[in-house]
């Protein structure tokens, strides 16, 4: 039976499939950072309207009206957000490559897990300090999953080179 | 040892996923309706002017009577929370459904077959249907808070690693069938 091809032609679909969303990521990562900056020095917006809503109703269209606790928390917040994109791109530069279930694919996995909980911990933060208390539990459970996701590829990707290595 | 036997050290690792799996299984399967029922209680409790530590709050006269300024609970309104209410119900149930069914999977060491894969696939689905649903419910009651970007990303991203192990796993039977 010949698996050759077929193998090449799921791999290349993988490839495309990683390259697009490559590059979608590479615009907003772009455009979201240049719109980071541009809220933070007061530069003009690629939006018609720009608009930072923090919680339910605080709605700021200046770093300046911010209460410094909450711009600092905010610029974390965005900072590592963008971080968790990198590691995204990162991933997906993997894909892209053929490089499927490797330690790399499962560290990336992993930060996007942590990413979601610390997120959510500065948002609890934020609100905090704004008094505009109504978060949903939802990111850190999520995040919980996508970290138990990555275990599991993890100790999957383990048994598979252990099973190799069995003589 | 025979080249199909799985090796002891691999047997350790699958007995860990095994047992964590079973614990999240159980935590899930028994701690979500217990904190449902527990808000439930409390919320009840409240209603009756019981105050609840860390669960009872005063609200804010001013902020109250600035978010019935915005939000008009006309009966049109209230049939469309309802509405959304009843169909983000269904699909957390159906989400919850899922998440149960892939964690049994694991719990029994069946990690990336075709069955895991469509679990993964239906949560993904299922995010993304929540998100159409924020969007379309956003229109009728402008309102209506909503992460309708979060969630169709997530759905997508879901989905697309569903995708990932589906392909690798048929990769891997194809080359195991290659003669």
């Amino acid at each position: 039976m010949k698996s050759g091809p077929n193998r090449q032609s799921r791999l290349n679909r993988i490839k495309k499939a990683s390259f697009v969303i490559q590059i979608l990521m590479w615009i907003f990562l772009s455009l979201g950072f240049y719109e980071f900056l541009a809220f933070l020095f007061g530069w003009p917006s690629t939006l018609p309207e720009r608009r930072i809503l923090v919680g339910h109703e605080h709605l700021y269209t200046t770093a300046g009206e911010m209460p410094a606790a909450v711009m600092w928390l905010w610029i974390v917040q965005k900072l590592l957000a963008f971080w968790g994109g990198v590691m995204l791109l990162r991933l997906f530069w993997l894909y892209g490559h053929g490089i499927l279930f490797s330690a790399k694919n499962v560290t990336c996995i992993r930060f996007l897990g942590w990413w979601l909980m610390i997120d959510w911990f500065i948002e609890f933060q934020m609100r905090n300090a704004l008094r505009d208390m109504d978060l949903s539990t939802t990111p850190l459970f999520v995040g919980l999953l996508v970290i138990f996701a990555a275990w599991i590829m993890d100790e999957g990707r383990k048994i598979q080179e252990e099973q190799e290595l069995t003589v | 040892m025979n080249a199909n036997e799985i090796s002891p050290k691999a047997n350790v690792r699958m007995n860990r996923i095994q047992k964590v799996s079973k614990s999240l299984r159980l935590i899930l399967q028994y701690g979500i309706p217990i904190l449902i029922i527990a808000y439930l209680i409390f919320t009840l409790l409240n209603d009756y002017q019981i105050k609840v530590p860390f669960f009872s709050y005063t609200p804010d006269p001013s902020k109250v009577q600035q978010h019935t300024e915005v939000v008009r609970l006309d009966s049109t309104n209230v049939t469309i929370m309802t509405i959304y209410g009843c169909v983000r119900l269904f699909l957390f149930l159906f989400w919850y459904r899922a998440v149960l069914k892939l964690f049994g999977f694991f719990e029994k060491g069946i990690l990336f077959t075709a069955e895991t894969v469509h679990c993964i696939q239906i949560l993904g689905g299922i995010y993304i249907a929540k998100s159409l649903l924020a969007l379309t419910f956003h229109f009728l009651l402008p309102n209506l808070e909503s992460q309708f970007m979060g969630d169709m990303f997530t759905g997508f991203f879901i989905i697309f690693i569903g995708w990932l192990i589906d392909e690798a796993r048929k990769i891997r039977e194809e080359q195991e069938l290659t003669v």
